[in-house]
């Protein structure tokens, strides 16, 4: 059961399909944003209590704040294996992804002007290329196979004398899929190019070293690991300078201006240290849980899981249905209290078909018709019964046979 | 008449008509959920979106998701793009190039307000479709059947746009603004304190918020406007007097824009699409009793139609005037007016009522 809703519109809930027995949202978003920590909750619940000092000030108090950052980092440093001076804190992995894109670029311009990532990327690492492009830089998009996969070889093949960087998520945030991150990287420092990787949705699913790594920058977020929305970490590996995107003072290593958001610093690393201490733990519960989903949802009419590559983490279920209307299909999920997203959370709040499932070769109407089903710690085998049940009961009343 | 345990979808716009229209369905009981359709991008119809608009832009859909969410209701766009395109856009364009005037707010709520709409709420399990229409639901006495009926405020009254709506959709349909004045809307609006208590009147096309209708076709539709030849003007002798632009740009009724200099007031009265001609001519010629129309949509059994005395009105802003009908064909009725009407324009609604009620409507075929 959901407990709390930092992220969701208040208002009283809804209740409008009458067979509908529960009063409880069923929760199924987790990789839109996830439940704060207990101990990350208990933590703010403090500083709500005491208030904290700007860590840049020089009395005790901004003393005392500043200490706590460097807790922070140094916790970070520690799960991370790197320093704590490779640690940045940002406002969450859409403002990391940026500064590390186009401060790269803008650093490495008299190197080259070529920069590679592919198609599925999210939209701040999209984003970022087109405005990259803007600037003058070309930009490769690799293109992926029918299950999102990314080939090595046609990176290797694509990187040319001019080519300055590559950026590759860790996990696709719609479909679950791993892309072999390690193999990329590894060509990457071989061919000498700069290697970005947004790990917003590994983190906690796959084990991440950065000694050892030819990852030179990392990104992650904070409310996709149980700390609030609003703070987000950028590893940036020593010796990678980038241009400076914003202007102030000389916090964050000199990259990022702005007072640090400390209470989301404390909140990440303490999420992150929970996640890397129980990542076998959570790994077991979630592909326990996965199986008893897939089992359940095989029958539904029309359906097809999208699970055909290469790996996946398991928290992560994209399926979609075929004779079946999208947004229909939404309304009727929110009318009975089911939070599950179509690809991603969408800010605009319509849905326009999910660029991941149409980089897939998926039609229109089918990405319409898809679900991203993704599970947090406390999601239990009861509420995937729930949500089964009445997924069926929705999918059954509107699906049409086809002509 | 309605149960209230059932559950109401309110179109909403975003304006204050439909925003207190889900207000008072919400005040009387009923299970509601606000829905915004999507039916075009400006990227698809150029204008330009901060001075013009007033409806379908992202700030409509924002304060219609606020107003539902002040009620604590639920809200969802509904993208119908598509559906609009293929059939509101299509039909306008069309028309226009077969040298009619069409009236694509007509097609749009008979065809994708209630048509596709309902469709989709079929799939919600939602049985009941409200709108922010100055319109009612009557019932005719003489049949016994619940038709849709002018609104109370005679100003405001909408219901000559709605003549299109299917019987079986219109039993699904609630009006919750017929008995309000546009002034009673406002007021209460403000009352309640609602954001939307001011918005402004929407008078225009909505997928042509500049009014420019010319402007539309040749910029979407380029290929029509250039098929579409210069010819003649000719007056009621059967002279010939100026070139017309390409029969698109005339409207039965026309003054303005014509580029003729004949000394006195001429109207164009006729456009012959066979044979690319503009008639024109004073405003007495363009005057006609008979005219036929087709398309047309039945709310009342046809023998409390047909030879039966009613009053049957030709434009949005005009009055109901008395005539008779009588069937030609299948798909076709001629109506004829005891008095002679101006510029009945071939492509605009034709909408029969008997007292307040709406029996039937069609289009305008030929005059």
């Amino acid at each position: 059961m959901r407990k709390h809703s930092f992220f969701i519109p208040s208002g009283p809930p809804f209740n409008y399909v009458q067979t509908m027995k529960r009063s409880s949202t069923i929760y199924l978003d987790h990789a839109s944003g996830t439940n704060l920590l207990p101990g990350v909750k208990d933590r703010i619940s403090d500083w709500l209590e005491s208030g904290m000092a700007n860590p840049s000030s020089i009395h005790q108090e901004g003393r005392r704040s500043a200490a706590d950052l460097d807790e922070a980092r140094t916790g970070i440093a520690e799960v991370l294996g790197c320093k704590p001076s490779e640690i940045l804190f940002t406002s969450g992995a859409t403002e990391a992804n940026n500064l590390v894109i186009l401060g790269s670029a803008e650093a490495l311009r008299d190197k080259g002007r070529h920069v590679i990532t592919c198609a599925t990327e999210h939209p701040s690492v999209l984003e970022s290329h087109k405005a990259l492009e803007k600037k003058g830089f070309q930009v490769t998009y690799l293109a992926v196979d029918k299950n999102g996969d990314v080939d090595p070889e046609e990176f290797r093949d694509s990187i040319t004398d001019d080519t300055i960087m590559a950026s590759f998520m860790w996990v696709n945030n719609e479909s679950g899929l791993m892309h072999p991150i390690e193999n990329l990287a590894q060509i990457a420092r071989e061919r000498g190019i700069r290697f970005h990787c947004d790990a917003v949705q590994a983190f906690g699913h796959i084990p991440i070293q950065m000694q050892n790594s030819g990852i030179d920058s990392l990104a992650l977020s904070g409310h996709k690991l149980g700390a609030p929305a609003g703070i987000g970490v950028l590893y940036l590996r020593k010796g990678r300078t980038i241009s400076r995107t914003s202007f102030g003072g000389s916090q964050e290593q000199n990259v990022r201006a702005g007072t640090p958001n400390h209470i989301g610093a404390i909140s990440i690393a303490k999420a992150i240290k929970y996640h890397a201490a129980h990542l076998d733990v959570n790994t077991k519960k979630y592909v326990e849980l996965l199986t008893h989903l897939q089992g359940q949802l095989k029958a539904l009419p029309g359906i097809q899981i999208n699970r055909d590559g290469h790996q996946y983490t398991p928290n992560i279920l994209s399926c979609s249905f075929r004779q079946v209307d999208g947004e229909a299909l939404f309304i009727r999920l929110d009318m009975s209290n089911i939070a599950v997203s179509n690809g991603a959370a969408c800010s605009s709040g319509s849905q326009a078909p999910s660029h991941v499932l149409t980089a897939l070769g998926f039609d229109e109407n089918l990405a319409q018709a898809s679900l991203r089903i993704s599970m947090g710690i406390d999601t239990t085998k009861h509420e995937i019964d729930d949500f089964c049940r009445e997924l069926e009961q929705i999918v059954t009343s509107i699906y049409r046979e086809p002509k | 008449m309605e149960s209230k345990d059932k559950k109401v979808v309110i179109a909403m716009s975003g304006g204050v008509d439909s925003s207190l229209a889900a207000r008072l369905l919400v005040d009387q009981g009923y299970d509601v959920m606000g829905v915004t359709m999507k039916l075009w991008g400006y990227i698809d119809t150029g204008g330009r979106p901060t001075h013009d608009s007033n409806c379908c832009s992202l700030d409509d859909i924002n304060n219609a998701k606020a107003e539902c969410a002040s009620l604590g209701i639920p809200h969802y766009t509904l993208d119908m793009s598509a559906e609009f395109k293929e059939i509101v856009i299509q039909n306008f364009v069309s028309e226009y190039k077969a040298g009619r005037t069409p009236n694509p707010c007509i097609i749009c709520n008979t065809e994708i307000k209630w048509h596709a709409l309902l469709n989709k709420l079929d799939d919600l399990g939602v049985q009941y479709l409200a709108t922010g229409h100055y319109a009612r639901k009557v019932k005719h006495e003489a049949s016994g059947k619940w038709v849709v009926g002018r609104g109370k405020d005679q100003v405001k009254d909408q219901s000559y746009v709605l003549w299109g709506i299917r019987p079986e959709e219109l039993d699904r349909t609630l009006f919750p603004l017929g008995d309000l004045s546009k002034q009673e809307v406002r007021e209460q609006a403000a009352k309640a304190d609602m954001r939307t208590a001011d918005t402004p009147e929407s008078m225009e096309i909505c997928f042509v918020p500049d009014n420019d209708y010319r402007r539309f076709l040749s910029e979407q539709y380029p290929e029509v406007i250039e098929a579409a030849p210069k010819g003649e003007f000719v007056d009621s002798t059967g002279e010939v007097i100026g070139e017309h632009q390409g029969i698109h740009n005339y409207t039965v009724g026309q003054r303005k824009g014509l580029g003729l200099a004949t000394g006195e007031r001429i109207f164009v009265n006729k456009i012959d699409v066979e044979s690319n001609t503009v008639h024109v001519g004073s405003k007495a010629d363009a005057e006609a009793t008979n005219f036929t129309v087709n398309s047309c949509n039945w709310l009342v059994p046809e023998a409390f139609i047909f030879d039966q005395k009613l009053d049957v009105q030709i434009r949005y802003n005009s009055a109901a005037k008395p005539a008779r009908i009588s069937r030609i064909s299948d798909d076709e009725v001629q109506v004829i007016f005891e008095t002679p009407e101006n510029a009945i324009t071939p492509g605009q609604s034709a909408v029969f009522f008997q007292g307040e009620a709406v029996v039937g409507g069609g289009i305008i075929n030929s005059v």
